[in-house]
């Protein structure tokens, strides 16, 4: 019984582990506050992550997922109510583990129950499913449908029930033995009852019991654990097979939970960012080739933290392979580069983003690249975990990946700093993977002025030197602006008089970035 | 203390008794070619060079801890064990004689429970199925060694003397006997009904299991996911008063085949050759000596077969790559790996002196030493790279004995009559492994003491590797080998456990360590100044 909600060919792997580097895409970009908002139950702490940080890259399953998603944001209730019914399913089974012991019998009692609780869910299932069709657009959503009113049809529930009867063994247990090399009855196979009805003298107890027979002495109690034994081994193939079989049942409804959770967590992502005023737009997946297009691309981890609408940014361009982000200081340069990181996700989770329009290529897998510490102190182990963490980046990319660097290696000096970040980008760019950068060494920046296929961007930074918070066309200016920062701590622009730090304005004309 | 199955327990190719006419051919032994001379080995040596512990991981049974405890004072004979050793290397042969000594055991075993007499129709079945096991691993063995062709003249003859005891038309008879019956036996399924307190029996009637009907029904919910059932362990069942019913209600049910089987049993019930049982026996000797060597070999144990010499030739002893048994068989995966040791000594070298760095491996370089010569004095492979040693028998040691430190005096007096027992089995041939020697009183009156009983054991002529930290000692004997443990170069403070023909080093490894610590002499003068 297939689900198949999050992808069109396969079952989602509920013990997917996000991919790898996934611990520094949260941390780097923020994700925390975001997946715990998206998390469906306390038990499924693992999903969104497992779907979010394991990029899609084929543009059918983005699609397969956007129309499953689009019913759910139409019928909120229906895709709901589905993830609940499969929660009801498992906490039928809690109950179940009280028949707990090692043995066959303890395992074939287990697994009756536990189907026995699953039945009238199947039955509901059922019902749903018929119910809901009409309503279903996606192709996701309808297949399943079809296939839950299918195979739970109403004659197979029916048997589902006649089988838990006889499991009970109204007619002893019977199985064909054969004498093994041990000089015991072994190879004990389980015999399927009689489709017949009994006849009366069986369904009295009598005969029909073989012609040679011994009954253990009612206090032999040793008899009677060798009895249980023998009986144990008689019905151990089947036992297992109803175990397998249950927990198939149960694996069943723990897959729906899951494919179900995904969306579920969409759903409630999707309120919130339209509490927050922010618009959603389905996202194009493009080719390698294809341009970047974001239109008021808002960061999501940011709106999600903070609970307010951030600045939004528009970001057109040519086919960009590098990006060079400088400029002031708090000029949102983290949060632009985290905004293209997390709309790069939800692209390829299949999902909604927050923009108005949004197109990107498709990246094998998404790599950041963060400084953790915001202080300076040039300690010498600092260089040495970032160099740790991109020898660890370097190892994982692959041709079309997106590298997201915010102030890599500034925990050394600016011309050290740029020889080592020079030699890494140039393998890395050479390699075809896609790097986004914010940094403050112009060293670097310069360095790369006429490569190209290079865009340099640059935080907006007014007249006045108040910042937007909008990032721009620019080239490397030489100045982070830090004492724009130092006038708006300190609250005046004549505390300090020497003419040398006067900021200089960006060289070039503050407008989008056009192809 | 050991069982009671010993050596001399079992017929063997006696010279005396192989004039006796009408006695039927004996398989020849696999350990010698006669009755084999040997001596019996000091527990407390064996504990010294943990080969107590060598010994249980490597003997199963009483018999072969009583081979383990009796080594060979004679070349030829050690030859002639090496040989069967090293066929018994050739895959083929091992696995015929694994086969055929499992069938020998689980012979013994059945003959061990129809004889309680309990249950008696299961414990004819098991005859049966025992008998037909014996059968099958008498003509496997046969057919596998005459295919493999030994070397050995043990497994040889072993192999002529199976071919002839198969032709043997009783052993025929057996075998066919045999076969045939569990055919009738095994071939036709039966019914088992149980239900509340009763168990019943009939003739199978064809109907379908069910498994796979349940497995078919449900197979519309198969997933990736699924394997997450723990499903037990198939119970083991054991013979008991309801197996045994049970089984009588299947000669209810079939009383012609049951008959035939209580008559074939009861006119077969010993028909396993003591000889043959010997043979089992000895191949577990060997088997598990191999079982534990292949597993240490695994671990990067080297195994060669000895040079054992003797006469003009004897006397050089020259190892390569040796290793501590015990210490082999107690480290797990992860441990550091082992360090081989050489080892060379002229005939001249009676006496070899080691000395170096405490916790330097010195203890463990002397047991492995020992513990070779003793390997090779059983005739077995031992765990260096190559190894040319002469006959070293008995193997004998003097290691501080922990019992009672406080008594010093009475330390000193059980350790002289240690040596004193040690002194009087010392022969010409013997190896002494000496061990931190009159550890129990000063080190002056030890090196005093020392030097006194150097020319008894010159006047012996046995070997002795001598573990001391006696420096003068070495330096006062004429003649002695001296090999001092090594410290890394980098940092003298680490030692290496590799050994060296060298004088003794001196105090550099202790100067070393106080400089570390700050503790030289400069040092402290500095410090305390």
């Amino acid at each position: 019984m297939k689900v198949r909600l999050l992808f069109s060919d396969r079952e989602a792997d509920l013990d997917a582990k996000p991919a790898d580097g996934a611990d520094d895409l949260v941390a780097d970009l923020d994700l925390g506050p975001v997946l715990e908002l998206m998390q469906p139950d306390r038990r499924l702490d693992e999903l969104c992550p497992a779907v979010l940080l394991n990029p899609l890259t084929d543009p059918v399953q983005i699609a397969w997922r956007q129309h499953v998603l689009a019913d759910a944001l139409a019928d909120p209730a229906g895709m709901r109510a589905l993830f609940d019914l499969a929660g009801r399913a498992l906490e039928s089974q809690h109950s179940i583990w009280m028949y707990g012991g090692k043995t066959a019998e303890s395992l074939l009692s287990r697994s009756i129950h536990g189907l026995r609780a699953l039945l009238p869910l199947l039955r509901e299932l059922a019902a749903f499913a018929a119910n809901r069709l009409p309503y279903a657009t996606s192709a996701g959503l309808t297949e399943l449908y079809q296939r839950l009113i299918a195979e739970l049809d109403t004659a197979y529930l029916g048997e589902l029930a006649t089988l838990l009867n006889q499991l009970g063994f109204p007619q002893g247990v019977l199985s064909r033995a054969r004498l093994d090399a041990s000089g015991l009855l072994g190879s004990l196979e389980l015999l399927a009852p009689r489709r017949e009805r009994p006849p009366w003298w069986a369904v009295l107890g009598f005969g029909g019991q073989g012609r040679f027979r011994f009954t253990i002495a009612e206090r032999d109690e040793a008899g009677a654990q060798a009895l249980a034994q023998l009986r144990n081994d008689a019905i151990y193939d089947v036992a297992a097979t109803l175990g397998r079989s249950c927990e198939h049942v149960v694996g069943f409804f723990r897959q729906l939970r899951w494919e179900t959770g995904f969306y579920v967590g969409c759903l409630q992502l999707h309120d919130r960012l339209g509490d927050l005023g922010i618009t959603t737009c389905w996202p194009v997946p493009g080719t390698p080739s294809d341009a970047m297009a974001a239109v008021d691309l808002s960061c999501l981890s940011h709106a999600i933290r903070n609970a307010e609408a951030p600045v939004p940014n528009d970001l057109t361009g040519p086919r960009v392979d590098f990006a060079l982000l400088t400029g002031a200081n708090q000029g949102g340069k983290t949060t632009f580069l985290r905004s293209i990181g997390c709309a790069q996700l939800m692209l390829q989770a299949g999902m909604f983003v927050p923009a108005t329009s949004y197109r990107a290529a498709v990246a094998p897998s998404v790599h950041t690249h963060f400084r953790r510490s915001e202080d300076d102190d040039l300690a010498s182990g600092k260089l040495e975990e970032e160099l740790v963490r991109m020898s660890r980046i370097v190892d994982r990319c692959r041709p079309g990946d997106l590298l997201l660097m915010n102030e890599s290696f500034a925990s050394t000096d600016e011309v050290e700093g740029t020889y080592l970040a020079a030699d890494i980008l140039d393998a890395l760019l050479d390699h075809g993977v896609r790097v986004l950068m914010v940094t403050h060494f112009h060293r670097l920046a310069r360095h790369y002025q006429h490569r190209p296929g290079t865009v340099f961007l640059t935080a907006e930074r007014r007249e006045d030197g108040v910042r937007t918070h909008r990032v721009l066309a620019g080239s490397p200016a030489s100045t982070s602006h830090g004492m724009d920062i130092y006038r708006q701590v300190f609250g005046t622009a004549d505390a300090v008089g020497a003419p040398g730090s006067v900021p200089r304005q960006p060289t070039t004309s503050q407008e989008r970035i056009s192809a | 203390m050991r069982s009671a199955t010993q050596l001399t327990d079992f017929p063997t190719r006696d010279p005396a008794r192989s004039s006796e006419l009408a006695a039927p051919p004996v398989c020849p032994s696999l350990l010698a070619p006669g009755v084999p001379a040997t001596t019996t080995a000091i527990e407390r040596s064996l504990h010294d060079l943990h080969l107590d512990e060598v010994i249980s991981a490597m003997a199963p049974g009483g018999f072969q801890q009583d081979v383990w405890h009796r080594p060979v004072t004679d070349v030829s004979v050690i030859e002639y064990r090496q040989d069967v050793v090293d066929d018994l290397r050739t895959p083929a042969i091992r696995r015929a004689a694994e086969h055929f000594e499992a069938a020998m055991s689980s012979a013994r075993n059945s003959i061990t429970a129809k004889r309680a007499g309990h249950y008696p129709v299961p414990a004819e079945l098991n005859l049966l199925e025992a008998i037909a096991r014996f059968c099958t691993a008498v003509t496997g063995f046969a057919q596998a060694l005459s295919e493999a062709h030994p070397k050995s003249a043990g497994l040889s003859g072993v192999c002529g003397h199976l071919r002839d005891y198969q032709a043997v038309s009783a052993f025929q008879d057996l075998a066919r006997g045999s076969a045939d019956l569990l055919t009738e036996l095994r071939g036709p399924a039966v019914e088992l009904g149980l239900q509340a307190g009763t168990v019943w029996v009939d003739v199978d009637s064809g109907r379908a299991g069910w498994a796979g009907e349940i497995a078919a029904f449900f197979s519309r919910f198969e997933m990736v996911d699924g394997a997450r059932t723990v499903v037990p362990a198939r119970p083991r069942r054991y013979l008991n008063h309801v197996e045994a019913q049970a089984i009588g209600l299947v000669a209810e049910l079939r009383p012609e085949t049951f008959a035939r089987v209580h008559r074939f049993a009861a006119v077969h019930e010993d028909f396993l050759p003591a000889d043959l049982e010997r043979l089992g026996e000895e191949l577990r000797f060997f088997l598990g000596f191999w079982k534990v060597a292949d597993q240490l070999a695994a671990q990067g144990v080297e195994w060669c077969r000895p040079r054992v010499l003797v006469g003009t030739a004897g006397g050089r002893l020259s190892v390569e790559g040796v290793v501590d048994l015990a210490l082999a068989l107690r480290s797990r995966p992860g441990d550091p790996a082992l360090v081989p040791n050489d080892l060379a000594l002229s005939r001249g070298e009676r006496i070899a002196f080691v000395t170096g760095p405490n916790q330097g491996g010195k203890t463990t370089f002397a047991r492995a030493i020992a513990q070779l010569a003793y390997l090779a004095s059983l005739g077995l492979p031992v765990p260096a790279r190559t190894a040319t040693l002469p006959l070293l028998n008995p193997v004998l040691t003097h290691f501080p004995q922990p019992d009672d430190p406080e008594n010093q005096h009475g330390g000193l007096a059980d350790e002289i009559a240690r040596l004193h027992e040690v002194m009087v089995a010392a022969t010409g041939s013997a190896l002494l492994v000496l061990n931190e020697l009159f550890s129990a009183t000063s080190a002056e009156d030890a090196l005093e003491l020392s030097q006194v009983v150097v020319p008894e054991f010159t006047a012996v002529g046995c070997r002795v590797l001598w573990v001391t930290f006696l420096e003068d000692l070495v330096t006062s004997v004429p003649g002695a080998a001296s090999l001092v443990g090594q410290v890394a170069a980098d940092d003298p403070t680490r030692p290496t456990f590799r050994f060296r023909h060298q004088p003794p080093a001196g105090r550099s490894h202790a100067a070393a360590l106080a400089t570390r610590h700050g503790l030289s002499s400069e040092d402290l003068a500095r410090r305390l100044g």
